[in-house]
């Protein structure tokens, strides 16, 4: 049996965690009242039954199993992917939202980049292992991306407006005074009086997030990922933002590979792709 | 070392596909933190008059789940916590009345000081009654 590397367990972790949160979102509603896409041409409703959902949980968790371990891990990601579609087809179906889960994005999104990346390495007659650093390339752009594209999205509809100290300062203290009394609930408090505080948060957050693209250097990989890493607390700490997945994912794609992890050795040889140098 | 050209071909894969495509999966341009307005409700129960969370209230009785409604033109981004308070009074739906009495409201987040306060103005979206969780 292969060992897994923490990259692949992290994307099939992703993978089986959209289907997790989905099922609060959308268990006991029995039907999709929003259909969009799949949903208005085939009867999904079966699936928002409790009987429906425990089954595609199953089958999820054994695609996810199957992609960790690479048995069969090209039929295991596509039906990874097809039931992460299905998830983000029934969240917006029964919620009449225009985006699902951000967890469903990430590991979509992640999940075509790895599917695209085998069947171009394919395609270009890569070897299994050069194949594998390919698409695992292709997969750690499409995160670079899904980061910019999030910063594109505040500049273009608020510009540096965004980064507006007592308008951060206001959701904070919603987060204080409307989430759950917890250990951070002072400290949102005390953050949501202090606007420059807020204002340089989220100029870092924004500028963060623009700055996906240094993904694209195999060399910034790992420096990007702790930026990220950084992105997460904070907006965990802040505004009880939990997108758990993303930060781990950004330090498995960095450290770790999506093919086959290296063999232990002593050396400590490294040019930055963590365990994905050897191709 | 120059960029990576699989790395470069995903990225901008992804970001053209989310630029012609939108908002369809599993493309999307992430817009859902891209509006930040600093006018904004937030919901509050009032318990004898002082601000208080609903889960610690049971059978609620004149406040419903329907009731947590935000009017039209009403400038909001809690909608999560809407839903909770919505799933705790369909939970908690009493039909007989309670020992206290209960009004759940909006309040605008004021930021016009500097910091945020809340606003003494209260729209009022359904009173009622309620008894204390033990």
């Amino acid at each position: 049996m292969k060992r897994p590397s923490a990259a692949r367990v992290a994307l099939a972790a992703s993978a089986l965690a959209s289907w997790l949160f989905t099922v609060p979102k959308i268990g006991g509603v029995g039907a999709l009242p929003h259909p969009v896409g799949l949903a208005r041409l085939l009867p999904l409703e079966a699936f928002a039954q409790p009987a429906g959902l425990a089954l595609i949980a199953c089958v999820q968790a054994s695609l996810a199993v199957a992609f960790a371990l690479r048995w069969r891990e090209d039929l295991a990601a596509a039906g990874l992917w097809a039931v992460v579609g299905l998830s983000a087809t029934m969240e917006m179906s029964v919620r009449d939202i225009f985006m699902p889960h951000l967890e469903t994005m990430l590991a979509g999104g992640l999940l075509s980049a790895w599917i695209a990346g085998r069947l171009s390495a394919r395609r270009m007659g890569l070897d299994a292992r050069a194949g594998d650093a390919w698409a695992h390339d292709m997969v750690v752009g499409t995160f670079g991306a899904m980061m910019t594209l999030a910063a594109m999205s505040k500049l273009a509809a608020s510009g540096l407006a965004w980064t507006d100290g007592p308008t951060h300062c206001a959701i904070v203290y919603e987060h204080a005074l409307l989430g759950p009394p917890g250990p951070l609930t002072a400290f949102r408090a005390w953050l949501s009086h202090h606007p420059a505080l807020c204002a340089s948060g989220a100029t870092g957050i924004l500028f963060a997030e623009l700055f996906g693209f240094c993904l694209m250097w195999p060399q910034a990989r790992r420096a990007y990922a702790w930026v990220t890493v950084g992105v997460f607390v904070a907006l965990a700490g802040a505004l009880a933002i939990f997108e758990v997945s993303w930060a781990v994912l950004a330090l498995a794609l960095a450290y770790s590979t999506l093919g086959d992890p290296a063999p232990r050795q002593g050396s400590s040889g490294d040019d930055g792709r963590g365990e994905s140098a050897a191709a | 070392m120059g960029a990576s050209r699989a790395t470069v071909i995903g990225y901008a894969a992804y970001a053209a596909g989310a630029l012609v495509f939108g908002e369809v999966w599993p493309f999307s341009r992430f817009p859902m933190y891209a509006h930040n307005e600093r006018d904004s409700v937030v919901p509050v129960f009032l318990v004898d008059g002082v601000p208080t969370r609903p889960e610690a209230m049971r059978h609620i009785h004149g406040c419903r789940a329907e009731d947590v409604e935000v009017p039209p033109h009403t400038p909001f981004r809690v909608g999560w916590r809407l839903d909770e308070i919505r799933a705790h009074f369909r939970r908690e739906a009493a039909d007989t009345p309670g020992d206290v009495p209960v009004t759940l409201g909006l309040a605008m987040i004021r930021t016009d000081l500097g910091e945020p306060t809340l606003d003494d103005q209260l729209i009022v979206l359904c009173t009622g009654t309620a008894r204390r969780a033990p």
